[in-house]
């Protein structure tokens, strides 16, 4: 990797040695702060780290570069930034994966607008050969540029539509879906190859036009579940469409950072597809269940369930010695963190040891689960993954199950036919008593799948909001 | 990072239009840069208050 950077580097500005040394510095220091970010005793500093390095990548790039108009550039600083900056005080936690997804699709489209400036004046950036004509490489470069960033913009506006509920979350099948959006990807490599021996007008348009088109078709038939690959991949494509522009403009401090950022964003999406056990192009493809009800759909015959109170909840959770909570997305919808932190300090206060259990694809975005349950001020070191905490399911006396459903599914184990079968659950049915807080008995699920959580001995269903359901259970406790 | 090809693309002299596009794409880049770092110092603000 080092070699890498430092070739990069050494290649990109020659000219200056400072410069590059500077772009180099900005490029560690963004290393060091996805480092740093990995871990939650270490996070304060990487987010340090990496305005540091941003911090040097602007002033340098302003510095070395003749500034043709230096107030502008400094009032649109200003105004960007105080509106990033008052968006990200005021959000609520709870809406953060829109807030990612919307800033994803910000820097996809400033991409497309720098390479559509480089385009229009390609003269400035040292890429146009001395009949004007831009150079074939640089154009191969803005081609990809433009058509990653506009993929990710309309791709992100999707998603932010999808996670805002501005839009139905559930997938959006178009028939002949994977033939069009093959026909658009062909036809955009096609154009951008063409673009390398002509470089009209049209052609960059009609790239551009395709990309955001291809954006939008991608996005739209993944289901809500999915999102938290998606979210993470067109972060990776963020990535990339900055490393491409940096091509162009021959600027190292965007290859290193735009390719850090996608690579780091690309391995976060194989490491989530691999938590699901899915393929990243099934996932990428789309449409998982919504033809999933071919599996689970005949199965659902009436078995007979237990009702569960939250006087029996309190009663069982405040005997217990170890509790397990298993947070999903429905703790999201109905902002249950707060009341289940309360509950979790009832119980410490009672002497009950109480561990929350995360799954890698819970929520709607990577570590949905683990921000809200920081706001609401649970403590990190009682917070496990899957791999850490499963085990300990043999000796929990209560599975407590809130808003999670395909995760705890022990069809993933043992029903091949399963569109589920292969992902890694918790073995909750492992614990001696296991309560289940859901809204009815009607929903299955993301996957469209029966559980059979729901059927075993040891399962209690308590039925309401998860919120609601908690802060009863606490009143229980707090007798 | 992409605000750095943004800073770029405005800073050029020659075209008016891509002057404007760039400044434009400052904005967006921006936006992102800001509101990211400081929604993370926010996130990660949460974590802090339960260290002591």
């Amino acid at each position: 990797m080092d070699v890498t950077l430092l070739s990069a580097a050494a290649t990109g500005l020659a000219a200056s040695p400072w410069v590059a040394l500077a772009y180099l510095a900005s490029g560690v220091l963004f290393i060091l702060a996805l480092r740093g970010l990995s871990s939650p005793a270490t996070s304060r500093a990487g987010n340090r780290y990496g305005m540091i390095g941003m911090l040097i990548a602007v002033v340098t790039t302003l510095v070395t570069h003749d500034i043709a108009s230096l107030p502008e550039i400094l009032a649109a600083l200003a105004l960007g930034g105080a509106i990033g900056w008052i968006i990200a005080r005021r959000i609520a936690m709870t809406d953060m994966p829109q807030l990612v997804a919307a800033f994803h699709s910000l820097v996809g489209l400033a991409a497309v607008l720098v390479g559509w400036a480089a385009y229009l004046n390609p003269e400035a950036f040292g890429i146009a050969g001395p009949d004007g004509a831009i150079n074939a490489v640089s154009r191969l470069e803005m081609g990809l540029g433009i058509a990653i960033g506009a993929i990710t913009f309309s791709g992100s506006v999707i998603a932010f539509l999808k996670l805002a509920g501005k839009m139905s979350g559930a997938p959006i099948l178009l028939p002949a879906r994977h033939v069009i959006n093959l026909g658009t990807l062909i036809a955009i490599i096609g154009l951008t190859g063409y673009f390398m021996t002509d470089q009209s007008l049209w052609v960059i348009a009609t790239i551009t036009a395709l990309a955001f088109i291809i954006g939008f078709l991608l996005i739209i038939p993944i289901g809500g579940a999915d999102m938290p690959v998606v979210v993470s991949m067109l972060n990776s494509y963020s990535g990339w469409a900055a490393a491409a522009m940096g091509f162009t403009l021959s600027n190292t401090a965007m290859i290193i950072t735009g390719a850090l950022v996608g690579s780091s964003g690309a391995i976060l999406s194989y490491i989530m597809c691999k938590a699901m056990n899915r393929g990243f192009l099934s996932v990428i493809a789309g449409g998982f269940g919504a033809d999933a009800s071919a599996g689970g759909g005949e199965a659902r015959e009436q078995r007979p369930w237990k009702r569960g109170s939250a006087e029996d909840a309190a009663y069982m959770l405040g005997e217990a010695e170890k509790v397990i909570i298993i947070p999903g997305y429905g703790m999201a919808v109905s902002q249950a963190q707060h009341a289940l932190r309360e509950m979790g300090d009832l119980l410490k206060a009672k002497g009950v040891e109480v561990k929350y259990a995360i799954h890698p694809v819970a929520g709607r975005m990577p570590g949905h689960m683990n921000v809200l349950l920081a706001e609401a001020n649970v403590p990190y070191d009682e917070v496990f993954e899957l791999e850490d905490i499963n085990s300990e399911f043999a000796t929990a006396d209560v599975a407590f199950i809130i808003g999670a459903n395909d995760v705890v599914n022990p069809a993933a184990k043992t029903d091949k036919s399963s569109p589920i079968y292969g992902m890694p659950v918790f073995d909750v049915d492992k614990a001696k008593q296991v309560f289940f807080i859901k809204r009815s008995m009607g929903g299955v699920g993301y996957a469209g799948v029966d559980n059979d959580v729901f059927y075993m001995d040891q399962t209690l269903m308590l039925l309401a909001d998860a919120k609601k359901m908690v802060e009863d259970i606490n009143k229980g406790l707090a007798h | 990072m992409i605000v750095v090809g943004a800073l770029i693309a405005s800073a050029a002299a020659g075209s008016a239009t891509s002057k404007w596009l760039g400044l434009l794409a400052v904005v967006l880049a921006s936006v992102n840069i800001f509101g990211g770092f400081a929604v993370t110092a926010r996130m990660l603000a949460m974590y802090k208050k339960k260290e002591k």
